[in-house]
């Protein structure tokens, strides 16, 4: 390959002044039709022109390239003008979006949300976009294998439509209108119209009827055609086993719907019905009849789709190699689980027992299955794993399926060992206490696997299933990955940030970079997986008696959801769940965030992983294992040829060659030049094609698994090197693509989606407190936990995740649409609580302050009075919370609350006061203080209106010219009313006192208006101590009391206040004037002292005061 | 029997592949950008949203102020026979 220059086209612009054109190196593929790019070695940093390159580009209707094109040449128009002598210089792509880099897109929003929105669902690695097209190239002769994987990728895809379309098959006959009897005349239009309606629904049902007949021929075609003893064909491909066996998996989902959903045949009867009804006078009507019997054959037998898939298989009989050939791939992939996510394990989990069913039905003995592959492997996998989820809420369990399909399957029912596995409901309860969970340590499901018949009872079950049991183990993974992870973020972003940094340094750091991202994908599809496996636990176990008792006493009947779910999860399992939804949410979006940041090294790393092995490990095998065997070391050079990428390594091609061609000793530890691209899926495709064919000798009797046994022709140390690359290989695929898997592996929209349990309990929706979302939410805010306080936006991420998969996976407007007033009720009820929660902490927090702290410290129990802290920062921080493709300002909402309770609040103090007397000033002041230091302590966080503009607002004294407000005519009226009248001063502790005297008209006063305890002083505790306090002044008017009026008026209404008071006095002087004054003329003009003997002593100062 | 071997012309998807390789880094290259300047797109547009937002909060207060204000002055202006 030292020959590229040979295909280096120099080629200059056209037209174009100045210095000669760099030589562009252009390199024709016509042959295997590979886009032709110019490219210029090693960077892009080299001189190209733009305008050279856009004639380049005009072959190819690339937009990417062409849009990449205008950068380049809008960022060479912007250089010339610096540059003129150098305008063939376009700016670098990087160098153009590194400048982006210089905006400031700091945000102080902290991430307490999930992803919410993911920029690219595609999947470009793993689902081949150009459908194994360019398989072709590489001249495997794998044409037939492509077209047969093609093929089945179609089907399916048109299989999973129509699970979706069973799962979320909805009785139209509930909806259907009864005629009154005033109108039974037109009783035949109503048999026609819902004839009419039901006929679309039916015949979304035949679609499927003729579906899964034609997908089942032509999966058993398949699996016929590639089992043939002699293969004239390359292949099975291990991408078409997956293929085989998820088609076989939606296949069989299929029919579990079929059979799970009791709403389909109630409809086909009640359609049925009609059609006799209205076909009366229809003719010809033979055929529709017979397809109507058809369908209802169709309908009614359980297991028909299996039924007609085994027919068809066993039509041709030999079939049963592949078969143990799947379930050989199922078992080994299920006990190494390093390459698969979750989603490829439930896959492997719930076709494993329908394939063993298959594999031992045959004519063939059952026995050579079990010499491939030990009976006790696959009872320990069921075993292991006696819940299996499928759809959201319907859970799947191997021993059920067993048991049920030997009824159908005659010889199966002779396998008593795997039948006498125990279903879910029938796993002994050794543990007397049997819910919660407080057994002893349990040994592990994986530690029983060298002892297979020991008994997993239903403790260790429990065990395994429960979040709870693993919440602590989880929170160590989860914090010790962050903190990893972002120290390696950190080094890629210093790598990128030092100019011709170290090669080795480099190399460490982008693979470890590519090391974290596989723990972290593990970690996820472990995390995401155990919340599936506790849902399905839950859901095959409903609770029977945790009711609480009031609750059982209000309502006799309960849904079969509420059992399951509502009733199910425990306080201490909610928490855990939520914990565990946070992780997965914030691990997620942690590692989204960094993909454009490490999808190169991630390239890099798979690049240099994939050449090391073609390059060296196998030129080593090649030299050593293989070196007598023609055939098998043909294979390893196509593997070399059609994945080698020789010009990378730039330091020694030459050598490399020669090293190749004479294979020489010499002992080689390439360093290649680091290239950021991965191999295609087509490459993989075939290196994993090509590995099992070196393993298996291309024979599907081989005797053992895939890289089980030892065969004497390979040595086990290169059996373990290409068994590891293999698995690995699976792995970059999910690896490459970054976005769809993380997006895949926190999906928890599974939480939301309850279809089965509506169908069987009738309703139309579940209340919001059935809802596992909102059960977590709401438990965050009830909980009062602090720790927990941060992940309450976090659930509302299912929220997101059931709305898209409700679009885009099962493409039902309706489940979104009920989803989105879910929410819509959910968020409003969120908003409500959390701010009458982050208020009642406030409140609480500013009355504890202001208790007296000598009077707390004298107390023995005086911690009662003291206020949890609380954070409630990064809530105040969200501007934007994505919800549903809607953004929303939460900070504004939860603002906006806060200025409606503070004024609120106000108003029923003043509403308090007014139902009490004068005396209560006290009390009413110390509610205001606290209320207002409640506010300082608030709009530290939150920008909420003023206190004073509140206050006057609910006053009622905003007018400049009045000097009145609501609570000094309060005052002034109670003063008028009450006080004036029915006070006397005790001059001893000079305190106005209600006199004893009942006054004549007694004052009417509304009643006292009642208020939660957060309208007080927050807490129950500290609302009793203020009462106390309260209840000291309550008696008399005193100086505290005109203190208190003095604080409250202030220096506004105050003026206001003794001006009414003295025009009051002024009045009553006035009033009292000429009374004083009849009185006087009434008396004598002089009055004579008294004789001495009238028993008064006289006094004659005071006389002469009086009449002078 | 190992039969899958045999790429028929070895040389030529060797060359093609090395030339395969060679563009797919030019494509790879130019794909992972115009992902970052999506990127930057979607985070640019985040954090202005966040900005407008708290833009909008201290507009609010404001206004609000001025309603106040406004209320005030109306007040006052509604009897002047009080300021002369």
């Amino acid at each position: 390959m030292a020959q590229r220059r040979k295909y280096a086209v120099p080629c200059r612009g056209p037209g174009l002044p100045g210095p000669a054109q760099p030589i562009a190196g252009e390199t024709n593929l016509g042959q295997t039709g590979t886009l032709s790019l110019p490219y210029t070695h090693p960077r892009f940093s080299a001189p190209r022109s733009p305008i050279t390159s856009s004639k380049h580009l005009q072959n190819s209707d690339n937009a990417v390239a062409s849009a990449v094109d205008l950068i380049s040449f809008s960022a060479h128009r912007a250089r010339t003008r610096h540059f003129p002598g150098r305008d063939f210089m376009a700016v670098p792509v990087e160098e153009a979006i590194a400048a982006l880099s210089t905006f400031s897109l700091e945000d102080d929003q902290p991430d307490v949300q999930g992803l919410a929105v993911l920029l690219s669902t595609e999947r470009c690695a793993t689902q081949s976009p150009i459908e194994y097209g360019d398989v072709s190239a590489y001249r495997l002769s794998l044409v037939e294998d492509t077209k047969a994987i093609n093929q089945l990728n179609t089907l399916i895809q048109e299989g999973k439509e129509m699970a979706s379309v069973l799962y979320t098959y909805r009785s139209c006959v509930k909806a259907l209108p009864q005629l009154p009897d005033s109108m039974k005349q037109s009783q035949a239009d109503l048999y026609l119209e819902t004839y009419q309606v039901l006929d679309l629904e039916m015949s979304r049902l035949r679609e499927i009827q003729r579906w899964q007949s034609s997908a089942a021929s032509k999966l058993a075609a398949d699996m016929q055609r590639f089992s043939r003893p002699e293969r004239r064909l390359n292949g099975p491909t291990i991408t078409h086993l997956w293929s085989m066996l998820k088609l076989l998996d939606v296949l069989v989902e299929l029919d579990h719907l079929k059979n799970a959903k009791a709403s389909i045949p109630n409809d086909f009867s009640w359609y049925k019905r009609t059609f006799t009804q209205v076909s009366v006078q229809w003719q010809d009507t033979d055929s529709m009849r017979e397809e109507l019997d058809d369908l209802q054959i169709f309908l009614s037998t359980r297991w028909a789709i299996l039924l007609n898939l085994h027919v068809e298989m066993f039509r041709v009989n030999n079939v049963e190699d592949i078969l143990q050939v799947l379930i050989v791939f199922c078992v080994e992939s299920l006990e190494l689980d390093f390459a698969l996510l979750f989603p490829e394990r439930h896959t492997l989990l719930r076709i494993l027992p329908v394939l063993v069913v298959l594999a031992t039905s045959s004519e063939k003995d059952a026995e050579s299955l079990y010499k491939r592959v030990k009976i006790n492997r696959l009872i320990n996998i069921f075993k292991n794993d006696p819940v299996i989820p499928a759809f959201p809420d319907l859970h799947l369990s191997p021993a059920a399926i067993l048991k049920e399909l030997s009824m159908y399957f005659q010889r199966f029912s002779n396998q008593t060992r795997l039948l006498t596995l125990p279903a879910p409901h029938e796993i002994p309860a050794r543990e007397a206490q049997e819910y919660p969970f407080h057994g002893i340590i349990a040994t592990r499901c994986q530690h029983c696997l060298d002892l297979p018949m020991i008994n997993l009872d239903f403790a260790t079950y429990q065990r395994h299933y429960l979040v709870i049991n693993h919440i602590g183990a989880i929170r160590a993974e989860h914090d010790d990955f962050a903190i990893r992870f972002a120290s390696v973020t950190n080094q890629i972003v210093l790598l990128k940030s030092t100019d011709g940094a170290d090669i080795d340094w480099s190399k460490e750091a982008k693979g470890n970079m590519y090391d974290m991202v596989v723990e972290g994908f593990q970690l996820l599809s472990k995390w995401t997986g155990r919340v599936w496996e506790q849902c399905a636990w839950k859901f095959s176990r409903p609770c029977k008696d945790a009711i609480p008792a009031e609750l059982r006493e209000s309502s006799t009947s309960f849904f079969d959801y509420e059992k399951v779910v509502r009733w199910n999860y425990t306080a201490e399992e909610r928490k855990a769940l939520v914990e565990l939804v946070s992780y997965i949410k914030s691990i997620g979006s942690m590692m989204q965030r960094c993909d454009t940041l490490v999808a190169d090294s991630l390239w890099e790393t798979i690049h240099s992983e994939v050449q090391d092995f073609v390059q060296n490990k196998l030129a080593t095998m090649m030299r050593t294992t293989f070196r007598k065997k023609k055939d098998l070391s043909r294979i390893l050079s196509d593997m070399r040829t059609l994945s080698a990428d020789w010009m990378a390594n730039t330091s020694k091609p030459e050598i490399e060659l020669q090293a190749l061609s004479h294979g020489s000793e010499e002992s080689r530890g390439n360093s290649f030049y680091p290239r950021p691209v991965a191999p295609t899926t087509a490459q993989v495709h075939c290196l994993q094609f090509l590995i099992y064919e070196l393993v298996s000798g291309g024979n599907l009797r081989k005797p053992g698994g895939l890289f089980g046994n030892s065969s004497s022709e390979i040595s086990a140390n290169d059996l373990k090197q290409l068994e590891t690359f293999f698995y690995k290989l699976s792995f970059f695929l999910h690896i490459l693509d970054y976005t769809a898997t993380i997006g895949t592996l926190t999906d928890l929209g599974l939480l939301w989606f309850r279809e089965f349990y509506l169908e069987s309990s009738r309703v139309i929706q579940f209340p919001i407190e059935c809802s596992l979302p909102w059960m977590l939410v709401d438990h965050i805010i009830e909980s009062q936990d602090g720790g927990l306080l941060e992940s309450v936006l976090m659930p509302f991420d299912i929220y997101n995740d059931s709305a898209q998969h409700a679009l885009n996976v099962l493409k039902q407007r309706f489940l979104y649409d009920e989803i989105e007033a879910e929410v819509d009720l959910c968020f409003d009820q969120l908003v409500l609580k959390l701010s009458e929660s982050i208020f009642t902490y406030y409140k609480s927090r500013a009355a504890s302050e202001l208790l007296d702290p000598s009077f707390i410290f004298a107390l023995d129990n005086g911690d009662k009075y003291s206020v949890r802290p609380m954070r409630f920062n990064a809530i105040f921080k969200m501007r934007r919370v994505k919800l549903l493709g809607r953004t929303i300002d939460f900070r504004s909402l939860i603002a906006q609350r806060m200025n409606k309770i503070f004024r609120d609040n106000i108003d029923f103090l003043f509403d308090r006061f007014e139902s009490q007397d004068l005396c209560a000033v006290v009390e009413l002041q110390q509610l205001m203080d606290i209320l207002k230091l409640s506010h300082q302590l608030l709009s530290e966080h939150l920008s909420i209106d003023s206190f004073t503009f509140m206050l006057s607002e609910m006053q009622e004294n905003i007018s400049l010219v009045s000097f009145s407000s609501r609570l000094s005519s309060q005052i002034w009226t109670e003063m008028q009313n009450d006080f004036l009248p029915n006070f006397v001063l005790c001059n001893t502790t000079q305190r106005f006192i209600r006199s004893s005297k009942v006054p004549l008209h007694p004052i009417q006063k509304p009643t006292v208006p009642y208020a939660k305890p957060n309208f007080y002083c927050g807490s129950q505790e500290l609302n009793t101590a203020y009462q106390n306090i309260a209840r000291l002044y309550s008696g008399f008017f005193g100086l505290p009391h005109m203190f208190a009026i003095v604080e409250l008026l202030g220096s506004r209404s105050m003026p206001w206040l003794i001006r009414a008071l003295l025009d009051h006095i002024s009045s009553k002087i006035t009033a009292l004037e000429p009374k004083i004054t009849g009185l006087q003329e009434a008396l004598p003009k002089s009055i004579g002292l008294l004789s001495f003997d009238g028993g008064i002593a006289g006094n004659p100062i005071s006389k002469s005061i009086f009449f002078p | 029997m190992a039969r899958a071997g045999g790429i028929t012309n070895a040389v030529n998807v060797g060359i093609a592949v090395q030339a395969d390789w060679e563009n797919r880094e030019f494509i790879s290259h130019i794909s992972l950008n115009v992902r970052r300047l999506f990127e930057f797109l979607v985070q640019f547009e985040a954090t202005t949203k966040s900005k407008l937002a708290s833009l909008n909060e201290k507009l609010d207060t404001l206004e609000r102020r001025l309603e106040l204000l406004e209320v005030q002055v109306s007040t006052a202006s509604a009897n002047p026979a009080l300021f002369s």
